[in-house]
């Protein structure tokens, strides 16, 4: 029995990206919000022995309630308060990390961290270049971990594997040019982008002539590659697959899941979905999965992979639209499923919450046990909040923006649950986005 | 420039109320505005808000030099906006 220390940071690309690549329009100074390093507090240990590590001490509230469903495991964390992460500058994980490899005082704070990482077998969200290595568990190089992400990369190698796929890659700067050809509307993605930045959808060719001036403007001045364009699908159904590659190379399917998104944003996951199973069966897509996997290994990477995929309009299956060579929201849905031992009718739910002073979780678990919305042991139906310490801080402004996400053991629908949160937050002064 | 600084909000809170495409924001801009945290500009939006701004007021922003500060204060945006546009003009 070997415990397993689970941590999670939720905006690896960030630290993948190179900065030497082209770029979408973005100011200079653009940050990741607090509420990203929050949100690893969902990352669900498979054990009761298991550790999670979180940044902040997990909710005690949300902790005992996931303990009152059957969700046991252990949990620690880097700092002591959400006050004392605040007072040192709001790290996340890269940055922690960075600490630890410093010979001052900064390492030494973080010491006790650095042993259990040290000491145990890691499961993290995805592999961060400077965490500590657990002896006997090595971890993928970066170059391999940037391969499997980078959108430019995966698009490339489906070309040269045959995997249907439209994207263009723009490479060199005389691929620049190419872009004025393609037709409205397309879209744009910076290698590393994720839901919720890096893509723009392209919907005039004037919008297009501006951006090549841009890159262009990037190109003269040293920046290459990076980019990919994509022609805009009717899609009719987004889903992703979750898999697992091991060190010998040997790939493991672990599940399926539709994708809710409005535009680029990410806003949930049904992994209740057999007509969509079905039809992907039909496909070619686990070969061609496949294929695209065994190759990544062969360039080095081993570990999760999520492969979002799309359904188009007219039947057609569309395998590969990206690969993110790390856990994944669908995932975090199928750990939870597990660990709750859940039918199949479950779905995610995410949603953005503006506040104005910190949320207490235990008064939004009672309005919502007492609406009859809550989950509880024995029950069939209701939801299991699954995140907390993003309402949870001071706010800067005047209104502060966190992230609800919650399962939904589906007994009604999402649109229910959604009427029911928004009163519970109206309540206690806070509004869904 | 009093006057040229109302218009200039006025064109820069119709820009945010179809950028979010909610026109309960109108008028809701002043000198004071935040763009990320009061009106939650984020990350997506940017690319569309800044590319509205340079066709609503001529200007052509050099995206690689911008200063994300420039958003969190209306009063800092509408001073970049004179400062090139005058320049262009």
């Amino acid at each position: 029995m070997h415990t397993c220390v689970y941590w999670a940071h939720l905006d690896p690309e960030a630290s993948w990206c190179d900065s030497n690549n082209l770029s979408l329009p973005t100011p200079l100074g653009a940050k990741s919000t607090l509420q990203l390093a929050l949100l690893d507090d969902m990352f669900v240990p498979a054990n009761d022995y298991d550790i999670a590590l979180t940044i902040v001490p997990k909710c005690p509230a949300l902790h005992d309630y996931h303990a009152s469903l059957g969700a046991r495991y252990l949990t620690r964390s880097v700092f002591e308060s959400l006050d004392a992460w605040q007072l040192a500058g709001t790290p996340a994980w890269p940055d922690i990390f960075a600490s630890m490899q410093t010979s001052g005082e900064e390492a030494v704070a973080f010491s006790a961290v650095q042993d259990i990482l040290s000491s145990s077998i890691q499961s993290s969200y995805a592999y961060l270049a400077g965490a500590p290595a657990s002896g006997e568990h090595p971890t993928p190089e970066l170059s391999a971990i940037r391969y499997a992400n980078s959108k430019s990369t995966i698009t490339q190698l489906c070309h040269q594997l045959e995997i249907p796929g439209l994207g263009v890659v723009i490479e060199q700067q005389d691929d620049i040019n190419r872009l004025l050809e393609l037709d409205c509307p397309f879209v744009l993605k910076e290698a590393f982008g994720v839901s919720g930045k890096g893509a723009y959808l392209v919907k005039e060719q004037r919008i297009t002539e501006r951006l090549v001036r841009h890159f262009q403007k990037q190109s003269a001045s040293g920046k290459y590659g990076g980019l990919v364009a994509q022609p805009w699908l009717d899609i009719e159904i987004d889903f992703s697959s979750q898999w697992h590659i091991d060190k010998q190379g040997e790939i493991t399917f672990i599940g399926l899941c539709q994708v809710e998104n409005k535009g680029f944003r990410f806003s949930g996951i049904d992994l209740c979905c057999q007509a969509l199973c079905d039809v992907v069966a039909q496909s070619n897509y686990d070969t061609h999965v496949r294929r695209l996997l065994s190759e990544l290994f062969k360039r080095g990477y081993f570990g999760p992979v999520c492969v979002d995929s799309a359904l188009l309009q007219d039947g057609t299956v569309y395998a590969v639209i990206e690969v993110n060579a790390r856990e994944s929201m669908g995932s975090i849905a199928l750990r939870w499923q597990e660990k709750l031992s859940l039918s199949n009718a479950v779905r995610l739910r995410q949603y953005d919450v503006h506040y104005q002073s910190p949320l207490k979780l235990e008064v939004m678990l009672n309005k919502l046990a007492a609406r009859g919305a809550l989950l509880k042991s024995g029950q069939l139906g209701g939801i299991v909040p699954l995140t907390a310490s993003s309402l949870a801080l001071s706010p800067q402004s005047s209104l502060a923006k966190g992230r609800w996400i919650q399962l939904e053991c589906a007994s009604r629908s999402s649109d229910y649950y959604r009427t029911i949160l928004q009163s519970c937050l109206l309540e206690m002064g806070a509004s869904l986005q | 420039m009093e006057a040229q600084k109302e218009n200039y909000l006025t064109e820069i809170n119709e820009l945010l109320c179809s950028i979010k495409n909610d026109p309960s924001l109108a008028g809701k801009v002043t000198e004071q505005s935040n763009f990320i945290e009061d009106f939650g500009i984020d990350s997506l939006d940017i690319v569309d808000f800044m590319l509205g701004l340079e066709s609503q007021f001529d200007i052509e922003v050099d995206f690689d030099a911008f200063d994300f500060d420039n958003l969190t204060s209306a009063k800092r945006l509408l001073a970049y906006i004179l400062a090139h546009s005058t320049t262009e003009a």
